[in-house]
């Protein structure tokens, strides 16, 4: 028993443990340990030389079944787990072809008479080791790679299986995640990761990261720490894994971040209507997505619309900045899906804290102390337009097509805005010359997550064709509290007076200037929130895929009349706890009172 | 013996798929294929030395083949490098 492990009788309830979040999201489920079964291989040596030839036919039989299984893991994952991963499988598949490892292994067994496990494992160790060697943290992270391929070798030489079988709904912990221990698993079953080794660039992190799965790496030990018999909380935003947390109030985090728990039937029936109010006003609820295959899910679950599509997803997986052509055939792929619906997408909103920074490091960009306050997202594209007009051109061009907006991050001052509108503009100009279609209407909006954005919102507002409130930095900052600090993060709270009056001035000035207003923070997916922002005027919900069907239950359950007045009383009240306290019991009151309208 | 001088030109330079194809065209000739650069010469039929050659954009490489099909092997690597690896 390790040390972590008694802290919890000092704590009763939960011990909590810092890693890294390497995949947003919170999940909360009993723990499946996947112990690292590397069959212990001796140094062992054949009897005599005429058992060689013998011993290489094995060692090609095992290639053979190792590449039979990949290529058929390669097959399934593609419908499964998307083109990125399989993509790395065959990569391994190239690996187990691999000449100087064929040279090295043949010779190894031909000339001291070793076995082929020895033989196999010494080399591909070399290899790996050479990978851990490097000072560049992309091929480090190929290491791992090596040693899947090497272990799911040995386990087809010796007879021996690393996977687990996951009975229900589980957060899988292991000492390291390999790419080809995720074929095994089903989609539904796996709640979250946790892992000892790995960063986020792990190759399961890049695709826990495109299917929605929380993942937290970096914890030293933690198969050690945490049994079976235990449940976890992880929490993918923070890089925070609690153990045997209260179920109750964990059970309530994760559902009101994630999960509506509505029943089948209740959702079948939900999902055709539209989400208009008793009193019949009609509200808008869209998706948050990153990835093409996330928007067939999101429709599913009622989208009428991506009010928010993070355009930098594809600077993760590429590593490097795509041309226009690249961009534009991603950014249609997703069009394509939600169309005729409308799709916004926030240009880059890259910084220290989300990108590979062989990126921007050619740009001069050095690590920063505090990236939330550093060179990001507008600031980063105004002064690099090699990084951003090949996005804008490539979003233009779509709107010859298809429906879309173009909103821009992280904006502090109306100059800002007409900085970046310019470029819009001589984009649009270009595109003309050059005789390239696209809709000279395409609205053109901010998102407002700065307070200075919130206060200067009846500014900016009769320049811009749309708002979208972005509320994850706007607490943050309006609070003063990093979310990622334990010890301030319960100061976090989107009830809080000052961001209330905040997100009412910028409902306000939406409204003053005829403008479109959207939300795609986190508060627009919590569910105690909805009636609270309808009445406050919010006009678009923009939220995790899975919270929209409780979302429109909401709303189709409410009376806009209601709404207002009950904002309105909200906004007077000072207390934090009081507001809270108000706005659950007004959910609750609504949802317990649902009625044949669904 | 062949030899060409490339430069990588793709801005993402040698990384994991470029290695593949370089890997996969090679394998397709009878002749010895190697890449040379900075002074580390690797066979081009080994997936994990092409990737551990992590060639940046700019680099300079030079093919070596040796075999019956020298000089076809040498023409398709270096039509490779020059397609930027049919990425942009």
């Amino acid at each position: 028993m390790s040390a972590e492990r008694k802290n919890k009788s000092l704590s009763p309830g939960s011990v909590q443990i810092h890693g890294l979040g390497a995949a947003d999201g919170l999940a909360y489920g009993p723990v499946v340990i996947m112990h690292a079964v590397s069959p212990e291989i001796q140094e062992e040596k054949l009897a005599n030389d005429g058992q060689v030839a013998g011993e290489i036919e094995r060692l090609a039989r095992a290639l053979d079944v190792t590449r039979e299984q990949l290529n058929q893991l390669i097959q399934e994952s593609k419908s499964k787990f998307g083109k990125e991963y399989s993509a790395i499988l065959e990569s391994h598949f190239l690996m187990l072809e691999d000449q100087e490892m064929m040279k090295a292994t043949t010779k190894l067994i031909q000339k001291d008479l070793y076995k082929a496990e020895w033989a196999f494992s010494c080399v591909m160790d070399k290899f790996k080791n050479r990978f851990l060697k490097s000072p560049n943290e992309y091929l480090r992270e190929r290491a791992v790679d090596v040693e899947d391929v090497k272990k799911r070798l040995l386990d087809n030489l010796v007879g021996r299986k690393r996977s687990v079988t996951l009975s229900e709904p589980s957060i899988l912990v292991a000492d390291t995640i390999r790419p080809s221990d995720m074929a095994h698993l089903e989609r539904s079953k796996i709640l979250g990761f946790v892992s000892e080794a790995g960063s986020k660039l792990s190759h399961f992190a890049i695709v826990a990261r495109s299917l929605n799965i929380p993942a937290v790496v970096g914890i030293a030990n933690i198969t050690g720490i945490v049994s079976e018999s235990d449940h976890v909380l992880i929490d993918g935003y923070h890089g925070l894994v609690t153990i045997n947390p209260d179920k109750k109030e964990s059970e309530k985090i994760v559902r009101r971040a994630q999960v509506a728990a509505l029943s089948p039937a209740e959702l079948s029936k939900l999902l055709v209507l539209p989400a208009d109010t008793r009193d019949g006003q009609s509200i808008i609820i869209s998706a948050n997505v990153e990835l093409p295959e996330e928007i067939d899910n999101a429709i599913q679950l009622g989208a009428r619309g991506i009010g928010l599509y993070r355009t930098e997803y594809i600077l993760f997986t590429k590593r490097e900045l795509p041309d226009e052509e690249k961009q534009y055939l991603e950014y249609h792929e997703m069009a394509k899906r939600i169309h005729p619906h409308k799709i916004t997408f926030r240009t880059f909103d890259v910084g220290g804290d989300k990108i590979p920074l062989d990126i921007l490091s050619s740009k001069g960009y050095v690590h920063e102390e505090n990236p939330f306050l550093g060179w990001r997202a507008i600031r980063i594209a105004l002064e690099c337009p090699e990084f951003f007009v090949p996005q804008v051109r490539a979003i233009l061009r779509l709107s010859a097509e298809f429906n879309v907006e173009i909103m821009i991050p992280m904006i502090v001052s109306l100059d800002e805005w007409r900085e970046a509108k310019k470029i819009i503009e001589q984009c649009k100009a270009d595109l003309k010359k050059e005789g390239i279609a696209f809709n000279p209407k395409t609205p053109l909006g901010v998102m407002i997550e700065t307070p200075a954005a919130a206060i200067l919102a009846d500014i900016i507002a009769p320049e811009v064709d749309f708002f979208s409130v972005g509320t994850n930095d706007l607490v943050q900052y309006t609070l003063a509290v990093d979310r990622g600090n334990p010890k301030v993060s319960g100061l976090y709270n989107c009830f809080h007076p000052a961001v209330l009056h905040l997100l009412k001035r910028i409902f306000d000035a939406a409204h003053k200037h005829d403008i479109h207003v959207a939300m795609c923070g986190e508060m627009a997916s919590n569910p105690y929130a909805v009636f609270l922002l309808m009445g406050m005027g919010l006009q678009e919900f923009s939220s995790l895929p899975p919270t929209l069907p409780k979302i429109k239950q909401i709303i189709r359950n409410s009376s806009m009349k209601e709404a207002r007045v009950f904002a309105e009383s909200i906004l007077k009240i000072n207390h934090v706890v009081e507001i809270e306290k108000r706005v659950t019991e007004k959910t609750r009151e609504i949802l317990s009172a649902v009625s044949d309208r669904a | 013996m062949t030899e060409r001088d490339i430069e990588v030109i793709n801005k993402a330079g040698v990384h994991a798929r470029p290695s593949a194809l370089i890997v996969k065209t090679a394998s397709k000739f009878d002749a010895e294929v190697f890449l040379v650069c900075e002074g580390t010469e690797v066979n081009a039929k080994s997936i994990m030395s092409v990737m551990m050659l992590a060639a940046a954009q700019g680099s300079l490489v030079k093919i070596r083949t040796e075999g019956s099909d020298e000089v076809e092997a040498a023409q398709a690597i270096a039509d490779l490098f020059a397609s930027k690896f049919n990425e942009e």
